[in-house]
């Protein structure tokens, strides 16, 4: 920590002002493109037709030479119920429907906005001081929680809860499932997300408040109740999302089961958070907002912790793949069996595999890169796109079991139309007050930051 | 415990009596407007330089003597039963027929853990602008490469014909017998012997500014000899402090990785297999966590008595104490998850031997192990909820001892539980150690300890030259002097 020069806050252009209205007109324009392309273009690729009864089905799969149609783990288990059932049953749903990508979508928003909650408890959990200036931006983005609780709900309605999860209309002689019916229970699976999204929003909504009210009362007891608060905070969230990643995406194979799972939907949410983090900045100071009080050195710690994530991420990734790959177990290597069996999906792991580490790993790595607004940018909106190609793989390789790649254009119209409505939701969360903790009592420290 | 550690304190060190006596001062206020100083004494540079080697350069006194000869003469178990063992053979070990891995491989992943902090401190800490980090970093990785060595042993004795250990390595070889390159056990070799040697360079490099200083400082000239063939020439110039700096920062982004690494390799050992308990993919962070939460206790169980004995409370404050109980906290939780979420998934999946495995474990014939080790890793942190309790030597020192416990019964409860009950009831049995050993597990703790009382009387405790940068932060001074301007750059690549 270097002591530069303080800057006086005053004279820095810092509420969103009529940014926000020109915001809110970009994500509607952005949002209304996106609803009438997904329309037009889902009447053209049929995303709209009856989907065929669920309740029979995998008839997509069966019977094909598959070599991701491994014996199901239920009858290795129980010979039999091998000798009664010679169809293979799976724990997820073969057949496309509109609510797979949309699933995709709001997984990817998701997961950015969790992110920035993260970094908001963070800060505080560590009493760090270089992060003060782009922490108000974070509580904006974080508290974007409650329009994905509302972009969830159709999701977690009868209709497509049936077209998602298998688990939701199970084959009555699925026995892996009937294990766990208890868990994967259609009141309690609402519950549970109630749960996760009652946890979000408080820590979101409660931490930018106090935050915001600092700006007018200049209270540091705030700051120390803030921090306080804290610890449990990221306990909460750690257990929130942990279970929410079970929830929403692996149980979208209800057999399939990986203790790492949560661990790999965090990394890949802190890392995309610091993407939009470096994006939304480079953004603003474009249009003239907080020119000087965010610095080349912030902007290196951004990239340093995209760096770390980028590192994380891979670590994680490929601790799941190498300990399933090498134990060779059927009820677990089906899964990313079914993600190599054809080309195009196991072109796709290899895009992740380069385009989500080695790229950035060797792209991050350069201070000029971290510091440099094109190059950020470049590197935040690569880094975005990965994440929904990532979750894109974690979703869309159910259907027919790997064996098409079920690539359609209203794939990118929907995550389009939700980024305009995400957009709205940013504009409506960071406009009103200042874009920066004004009277936090760490930010001389923050404003004098330098990268030594 | 403090109470008699300060009864102890003039009769072990009487010339530190007057420190010893001095009062606790209280530097863990927190108030979100000021950061608190690092150092709570009025030392400047010259002072903490006589601070940190009068305890190399005095006479060693009773307590140190008292502390390296229990230490060494544990030690001596070694010395009794390796070669017991080299001769008799394993069969003098209590290993049987499921269980075929018993104290070498459960010490061996105890101690592999425990050197786990020193590099997180000088790397990661580093790389995060941890400053709190510079006073306790030196013994920390001195601690780290002790307890490698540690481990080292087991995989050297194990073998069963320690002759032939040094085929753990890919020697070629008329033979042409290779290890095989698809075991974690050979990764292993690659893993600990690369962290060892990434992690003795740092520790080495980083001292020899202060090995210059106890050179210049000497006065027998033996003494002179030694510490000036240990500084390698240093004289302090702007370019050996350039160099100096650059390496490492560079160290330090290599030695990153590898804090992850090791005991990520170590848990393959577990987690490729199809053993129930030991395939789980959170295995790797899991084991990484464990490792640092292991580290940083034991740390603190060997600093809350040294700060004391070498008059260092003024430099290892209780800020510093109180944040490595907040990471004992926070990697105890971690743990704490990872023990949750293996047991939910055990049921989750539906594997009936998942499922049998974790229940065996919480209440089979190995439960008592189980819950020792769960309220040892997870309850027992829980108290530093509390800042009374993570300021209060006492507590700290207790519970630094029971996390080192309960570590050490994780990796019996991982090791052998999934072992003695596995696939085939029919073969299942029950494991005891026998007198070899539990002798060789002591031993070990006696070359641990061993080799850290010799770091204390001949080494500098404490990296004075990394300190006088927070020194010079603390009390905002300018130092003119080359041999001051240590504020180590930040973070940056």
């Amino acid at each position: 920590m270097g002591h530069g020069s303080t800057i006086d806050l005053s004279t820095e252009n810092r509420t969103l002002g009529s940014l926000s209205g020109k915001l809110i007109g970009f994500g509607a324009v952005l949002a209304a493109f996106g609803l009438v392309g997904t329309l037009l273009l889902g009447m053209l690729e049929g995303a709209f037709d009856e989907a065929p009864a669920q309740s029979h089905e995998s008839a997509a799969s069966h019977g094909q030479s598959d070599p991701g149609t491994a014996p199901s783990a239920a009858q290795q288990q129980h010979p039999a119920a091998q000798e009664k059932h010679h169809e293979v049953i799976h724990g997820f749903v073969t057949e496309w429907s509109i609510w797979h990508p949309y699933l995709v979508s709001v997984c990817f928003f998701l997961t950015v906005t969790l992110g920035a909650l993260f970094f908001v408890l963070t800060h505080h959990v560590t009493n760090a001081g270089w992060s003060t200036v782009v922490r108000r931006i974070a509580e904006g983005v974080s508290r974007n929680v409650v329009l994905m609780a509302l972009i969830l709900i159709p999701i977690v309605t009868p209709g497509p809860m049936g077209q998602l999860y298998k688990w939701f209309q199970p084959d009555p002689s699925d026995e892996i499932i009937a294990v766990k019916a208890s868990y994967l229970d259609y009141d309690w699976f609402l519950v549970r997300l109630g749960c996760y999204f009652l946890i979000w929003t408080i820590l979101a909504w409660g931490y930018h408040r106090s935050s915001v009210a600092q700006d007018q009362d200049g209270d540091v007891r705030r700051t120390s109740r803030m921090s306080s608060f804290s610890p449990l905070g990221v306990l909460l969230f750690a257990l929130s999302i942990t279970f929410a990643a079970y929830d929403l995406l692996m149980s979208l194979d209800a057999h399939w089961f990986s203790t790492i799972f949560g661990v790999y939907i965090f990394a890949g949410s802190v890392l995309s958070f610091h993407a939009l983090l470096a994006l939304l900045i480079v953004w603003l100071q474009a249009n003239g907002r907080l020119t000087r009080a965010i610095t080349d050195d912030h902007m290196q710690d951004i990239g340093k912790m995209m760096f770390a994530f980028t590192v994380f991420w891979a670590y994680i990734a490929f601790s799941q793949y190498m300990l399933l790959w090498y134990a060779n177990i059927p009820e677990e290597t089906i899964w990313f069996l079914r993600r190599q069996s054809t080309w195009m999906w196991g072109f796709w792991g290899w895009m992740l595999i380069i385009g989500r580490f080695f790229v950035p790993f060797l792209f991050l790595m350069s201070r000029h890169i971290k510091r440099k607004r094109l190059t950020i940018t470049i590197g935040a909106l690569w880094m975005l796109a990965m994440q929904w190609a990532d979750m894109y793989y974690l979703v869309m390789p159910q259907i027919s079991n790997g064996q098409q790649f079920p690539f359609k254009m209203v794939d990118v119209t929907i995550v389009l139309g939700m980024a305009g409505v995400y957009i709205i939701g940013l504009a409506l969360s960071l406009r009103g007050h200042s874009l920066i903790a004004e009277r936090d009592p760490r930010m001389p420290e923050s404003l004098a930051f330098e990268n030594a | 415990m403090k109470e008699l550690l300060d009864k102890l304190g003039p009769i072990l060190r009487p010339e530190f009596t007057g420190n010893a006596e001095s009062p606790e001062i209280d530097n863990t206020a927190y108030s979100p407007d000021n950061r608190t100083p690092l150092l709570t004494g009025s030392d400047d540079n010259t002072t903490i330089s006589d601070k940190v080697c009068q305890i190399v350069e005095q006479k060693p006194t009773i307590g140190w003597w008292m502390f390296f000869l229990l230490s060494f003469s544990v030690l001596g178990l070694l010395g009794v039963f390796v070669p017991f063992l080299i001769f008799w053979g394993v069969g003098t070990w209590g290993v049987n027929n499921p269980v075929g891995w018993g104290y070498a491989i459960v010490n061996f992943v105890f101690w592999i853990g425990i050197g786990h902090a020193g590099t997180l401190i000088s790397a990661i800490l580093f790389l995060f602008r941890q400053k709190w980090r510079t006073s306790i970093n030196r013994a920390a990785e001195a601690m780290t490469i002790f307890a490698v060595i540690c481990a080292g042993l087991f995989p050297g004795i194990h073998v069963g014909r320690a002759w032939f250990a040094y085929w753990m390595f890919p020697i070629p070889n008329q033979m042409e017998l290779w290890p095989n390159f698809r075991s974690p056990l050979l990764w292993d070799v690659f893993a600990v012997g690369t962290y060892f040697t990434v992690s003795l360079m740092f520790w080495y490099m980083g001292m020899m500014p202060d090995l210059a200083t106890l050179r210049d400082r000497a006065k027998h000239p033996l003494r002179k000899v030694v510490y000036g063939i240990l500084a390698m020439g240093w004289t302090g110039s702007h370019r050996h402090w350039h160099v100096y700096e650059r390496a490492y920062l560079l160290l330090a982004a290599l030695a990153t990785p590898l804090v992850l690494s090791v005991h990520s390799v170590v848990s393959f050992d577990f987690a490729v297999s199809q053993v129930a308990g030991w395939h789980s993919t959170i295995f790797p962070p899991y084991f990484v966590a464990g490792a640092i939460f292991s580290g940083f206790a034991m740390v603190m169980t060997l600093l809350v008595p040294a700060r004391q004995f070498f008059g260092l409370k003024d430099v290892i404050t209780l800020k510093h104490l109180e944040n490595m109980n907040k990471i004992i906290m926070l990697t105890g939780m971690i743990v704490g998850y990872s023990y949750a979420q293996e047991f939910f998934i055990a049921w989750y999946s539906g594997v009936n031997v998942e499922k049998f495995a974790f229940i065996n474990r919480a209440f089979g014939q190995y439960a008592w192990a189980y819950w020792i080790m769960v309220s040892c890793n997870v309850l027992s942190p829980q108290i530093f909820w509390f800042k009374k309790m993570r300021t209060s030597l006492v507590v700290m020192f207790i519970v630094s001892i029971l996390v080192n416990i309960g570590m050490w019964f994780e990796r019996f409860v991982i090791v052998v539980t999934s072992l003695a009950n596995d696939y085939t009831p029919s073969a299942w049995d029950y494991y005891t150690p026998k007198l070899t050993d539990v002798a060789i597990m002591l031993g070990s703790f006696g070359l641990f300890f061993t080799l850290f009382a010799l770091f204390c009387r001949f080494m500098p405790f404490v990296a004075m030259t990394e300190l006088r940068g927070v020194l010079a932060a603390a009390t905002h001074s300018t130092s003119t002097a080359p041999d001051d301007t240590s504020g180590k750059p930040a973070a940056g690549s």
